[in-house]
């Protein structure tokens, strides 16, 4: 049965920017369940890549209260928050935002060391997350030896490699192809339905929307309209 | 061709590392102009002080009166011998013998250092002139114990004030004046060269002074005097003799602020070549848009070329700035042609300054000509691609 | 991580390099410009020698009799003096310089016992009165064997028709220790005498008395009491330790250690800029990289070590670059100064210094940027490449 993973109520956030201040999320309440895959949509400065952020412990909310998976991510502390982020948390960029002088795997090996586990173990977890993403003979590659597509999904390894709940995903294909980034959409899918991540993805492209389930509608920071499957309010 | 403002823009764009260059190149031309500076008080101290129309004999073979011998007969000779020697009023030849000795005496300070003490004769004051000057007591009366001090020695050595007695040897020698001159004298301690020479316990003077007629070919003179089966003597303008002075000390610190100059410059160009290989780096798109619109890329090169300049004289400006307290500076150093203390100041000369400003320019070239190659050798789509 | 930082550093190569030079050069400067001043230092405080100067109070150029020497060995505490008188000449050119000295041969090793023969031999040395007894790192340099013959050209002791003075060459020595010059030719009292008696006239003097009081004696009472030997002259003496006397001579050359340290500054000064010039210029161009990294869950203080990591990385390359080429060299440059600075040493306690001013530099250098980027919002960061 699913519950709520995210809930916001009354998130603000509010920025200074020559003098003025432009709220960028006004007073936002919102509620997602756990296990979907979720499109957060809307025109140019409605707040999504924000709320993601905040979702995520990257920045911190103006005011309101902002619950992810149980826990209020405005009392945690900087390196409690990185904690956190690290166990429960994988972000995917549009930029892809890999590492360039490291090798495809040592990329994804990168979260783990944030763990308890033994450098062998992190190996064997990371060469895992990349077999999920099938980028398996191609792992002692460099950055600048993948196409668009390659990349991206060594970058969904590395979000997904130290078993994170949530996945944030910020216009994950906004730099690729048609093909790449087809499949780089069914491979987030396959994640969802196969692994139970909870999946938000920041997008306007409304073939890349059609891919999850249900579509969240921003407007002026504010939660404009909620289609698709019935999972979030 | 790439304005200007374009270039003077970018480096203040590029606040901290346009800085951090400056200042990097500024030191290491503060350091090297520092050295120079050394160099040039010593010089100039010597070299323009030294007069024309004053002849120095030395014995054949010694390079400094330290080491030069000259009985008195051989002086009644080489006085004698010399019709380029100028008449006084009363029909005296204007020429003297002189004894130099660098005595051990000890610093106010603590220490000791070697202080020329130089016996003269009556006719001595004569001939150096106004190019030295009593500025307090007497000048000591000649065949006495009395003595006179240059104006440097006083505070620096002890008992250097006047009434007080110096011993040199077993002779005590009191001090009646005091007084300064242009050249170096003005580290000395004058007295009269018998009794200095007795003090001594030295038989011999060490060099004949003589005041010659305005325009005197020297080279004629020294030719004479080599030549002259009499005479183991050489004879020099006291100019000349002055300025060989400065030999030894000039090498050494030439071959160190050379030395220096490299080493320091070689990291300062490493520098240079981060902070333009970084400005490169960072104006890609832009060089790839000028490019684009039809700049050819020898205008680019230039314009980088310009900046890395710009860089180095603002370095070498900066490093004038930083060197020039130290102008007038007393410090005192050895001179090694007769082994005794002297004092200075440090001059920051024109030509310091101009060397500074040139070794920087230079340094800016050297940085900046790699990474401006680079900016001019990109294909414009390349560039352009990149973010 | 720490692979991470490694990386970051040759991530542009060319840069890295260049700085690594910069600061392998400054390290080296300074390493150089402490060795200068520990050579300066070291002929004089490892000198514990025994031996006692006597010179005259009046001046370095001044000459004492010869009959001083009886009156000093009349002392119950001394055994031997030996005449010493500085010659000053050079070998063909000015530039050529270096020590000489007539001396007594019969005594000259009683009173120099650090010297020992390693070609030729002393007692052909003490029976040829023409022949020379020369350092090992002077027949070096100049490719001197046993019996060439070395012409001197006297500056103070010239010939009145100014042909050099010549010796055989009977014996080369060494010494270990480091305030003995391994650069100096010695030759005979009796043929220098003879020598200057022929065309000065007279008989020379002597420059220096060189002595060991015998075992147990007090070094300072003994000069006390040689010096009032001769407190009515004709001569006053002056009689000191060899390392008082050395330590004197060094602060004649003025203020060496005062001009040396605004060197050393200078030079520091340079490095410091030209390294956080470079942390800065990477630090820049690792915004992103911060950014990515505090999204995957490094902390802020994590991402101020990987910074500060990379700092100490880049200056230890460096600076150990700078310091291994100093110790290297150092036999080159004290062979090249052995005439001016002999004892030239790149002593523990100047590569320890150095290797900690490495360490200083390297924070300083890192802290800069590792303090903007543990405090660098990682949204920023990620938003500032975009």
């Amino acid at each position: 049965m699913s519950e709520a993973m995210i809930q916001a109520r009354g998130l603000t956030k509010t920025y200074k920017r020559g003098g003025e201040e432009l709220r960028v999320l006004d007073e936002l309440d919102l509620e997602v369940e756990a296990g979907g895959f979720y499109a957060l949509m809307g025109p140019s400065g409605s707040g999504k890549t924000t709320l993601l952020n905040l979702i995520g412990g990257l920045d911190d909310a103006t005011s309101g209260h902002l619950v992810v998976d149980g826990v209020d991510v405005a009392e945690l502390t900087g390196s409690e928050l990185a904690q956190w982020r690290s166990d429960n948390v994988g972000f995917v960029f549009q930029g892809f935002n890999l590492i360039p002088v490291l090798t495809a795997l040592e990329n994804v090996m990168l979260p783990l060391g944030l763990t308890p586990l033994s450098k062998g173990e992190q190996r064997k977890q990371a060469e895992y997350a990349l077999e999920l993403v099938g980028m398996t003979d191609r792992m002692k590659h460099r950055p600048r030896q993948l196409s668009g597509g390659q990349e991206q999904r060594v970058a969904i390894a590395r979000a997904i490699a130290t078993d994170p709940k949530l996945l944030l995903a910020d216009e994950p294909t906004g730099d690729l192809d048609r093909e790449s980034a087809n499949s780089v959409l069914e491979l987030m899918t396959k994640l969802n339905s196969e692994l139970g991540k909870t999946i938000l993805m920041v997008t306007h492209d409304p073939l890349a929307a059609d891919y999850a389930s249900t579509q969240i509608h921003l407007d002026k920071g504010r939660l404009a309209q909620v289609s698709g499957a019935a999972t979030a309010k | 061709m790439v304005p200007i403002s374009y270039t003077l823009r970018s480096l203040f764009v590029r606040r901290s590392a346009t800085l951090l260059t400056v200042f990097g190149i500024g030191a290491t031309v503060a350091v090297v102009a520092g050295v120079l500076a050394l160099q040039q008080g010593f010089q100039t101290l010597f070299s323009e002080s030294g007069r024309e129309d004053v002849a120095v004999f030395l014995r054949v073979g010694a390079n400094a009166e330290g080491e030069s011998t000259i009985p008195r007969e051989q002086a009644q000779i080489i006085i004698k011998g010399t019709p380029e020697i100028s008449i006084d009023e009363q029909g005296r030849p204007m020429a003297a013998l002189e004894a130099f000795m660098a005595v051990l005496l000890e610093r106010t300070a603590g220490g000791d250092t070697n202080v020329p003490v130089r016996g003269v004769q009556p006719m001595s004051y004569a001939i150096h002139g106004d190019g030295v000057r009593l500025v307090e007591g007497e000048w000591p009366e000649p065949g006495s114990n009395e003595i006179a001090v240059g104006s440097k020695l006083v505070g620096r050595v002890d008992n250097c004030r006047i009434g007080d007695v110096i011993q040199i040897n077993l002779t005590p020698l009191t001090v009646v004046g005091v007084f300064e001159s242009d050249g170096p004298y003005d580290s000395e301690i004058w007295g009269d060269t018998e009794v200095i020479l007795e003090a001594l316990e030295r038989p011999e003077g060490s060099r004949v002074v003589a005041r010659v007629e305005p325009g005197t070919d020297f080279e004629a003179l020294a030719a004479r005097v080599d030549e002259d089966p009499q005479l183991t003597n050489k004879v020099l303008s006291e100019r000349e003799y002055l300025s060989n002075q400065t030999q030894a000390l000039t090498g050494i610190l030439l071959a160190l602020g050379s030395f220096l100059g490299l080493v320091m410059g070689a990291a300062a160009v490493f520098t240079a070549t981060n902070t333009m290989l970084s400005a490169v780096a960072a104006r890609t798109h832009e060089i790839g848009i000028l490019l684009s619109i039809g700049y050819r890329p020898f205008p680019i090169f230039l314009s980088f070329i310009a900046e890395a300049l710009v860089l180095g004289l603002l370095g070498g400006l900066t490093g004038c700035l930083l060197v020039l307290p130290v102008n007038g500076m007393e410090t005192g150093t050895t001179n090694f042609n007769t082994f005794t203390e002297v004092a200075f100041a440090f001059r920051v000369t024109p030509f310091v300054l101009v060397t500074a400003v040139s070794f920087s320019l230079v340094l800016g070239l050297l940085g900046g000509a790699w990474p401006a190659w680079r900016a001019a050798s990109m294909r414009p789509t390349e560039a352009l691609r990149r973010r | 991580m720490l692979k991470l930082a490694f990386k970051n550093l040759f991530a542009h190569p060319v840069r890295t390099v260049l700085t690594i030079g910069a600061l392998a050069i400054a390290m080296f400067l300074v390493c150089f410009l402490t060795s200068i001043a520990t050579a300066l230092e070291a002929g004089v405080s490892s000198n514990t020698v025994r031996r006692l100067w006597t010179r005259t109070a009046v001046s370095l150029f001044s000459t004492m009799p010869q009959n001083y020497e009886q009156k000093i060995e009349s002392l119950p505490e001394i055994d031997q003096a030996v005449k010493f008188q500085w010659f000053g000449g050079y070998f063909r050119e000015q530039k050529n310089f270096f020590a000489q000295f007539a001396i007594e041969p019969e005594h000259l090793l009683e009173v120099y016992d650090e010297l020992y023969v390693v070609d030729g031999s002393y007692e052909n040395f003490v029976a040829d009165r023409n022949s020379a007894f020369i350092g090992k790192a002077l027949a070096d340099k100049y490719e001197w064997k046993v019996g060439d013959t070395i012409p001197l050209t006297a500056t103070i002791f010239t010939k009145p028709d100014q042909s050099p003075w010549e010796f055989e060459v009977a014996a080369i020595y060494e010494a270990d220790t480091p305030n003995v010059d391994r650069s100096t030719l010695f030759f005979h009292w009796d043929l220098f005498e003879e020598t200057v008696k022929g065309f000065a006239g007279e008989a020379p003097e002597v420059g220096v008395y060189l002595f060991k009081p015998v075992e147990g004696a007090d070094l300072d009472a003994v000069s006390a009491q040689v010096d009032a030997l001769f407190e009515g002259g004709p001569m006053r003496t002056l009689t000191t330790t060899e390392s008082e006397f050395q330590r004197e001579f060094i602060g004649m050359i003025g203020n060496l250690p005062r001009f040396i340290t605004f060197l050393g500054t200078g030079v520091f000064v340079a490095i410091l800029l030209a390294s956080i010039n470079t942390m800065l210029m990477a630090a820049r161009e690792q915004t992103n990289d911060v950014g990515v990294l505090k999204s995957l869950g490094f902390s802020d203080g994590r991402v101020f070590g990987l910074m500060l990591t990379q700092g100490l990385f880049l200056c230890g390359i460096g600076g150990g670059i700078g310091i291994a080429l100093a110790k290297g060299s150092e036999s080159a440059f004290r062979d090249m100064l052995a005439a001016q600075f002999p004892g030239y040493l790149v002593a523990d306690a100047t590569v320890i210094g150095a290797a900690v001013l490495t360490l200083a530099i390297g924070l300083v250098a890192g802290l800069m940027p590792a303090l903007h980027a543990r405090r660098l919002s990682p949204v920023a960061a990620l938003r500032a490449t975009l």
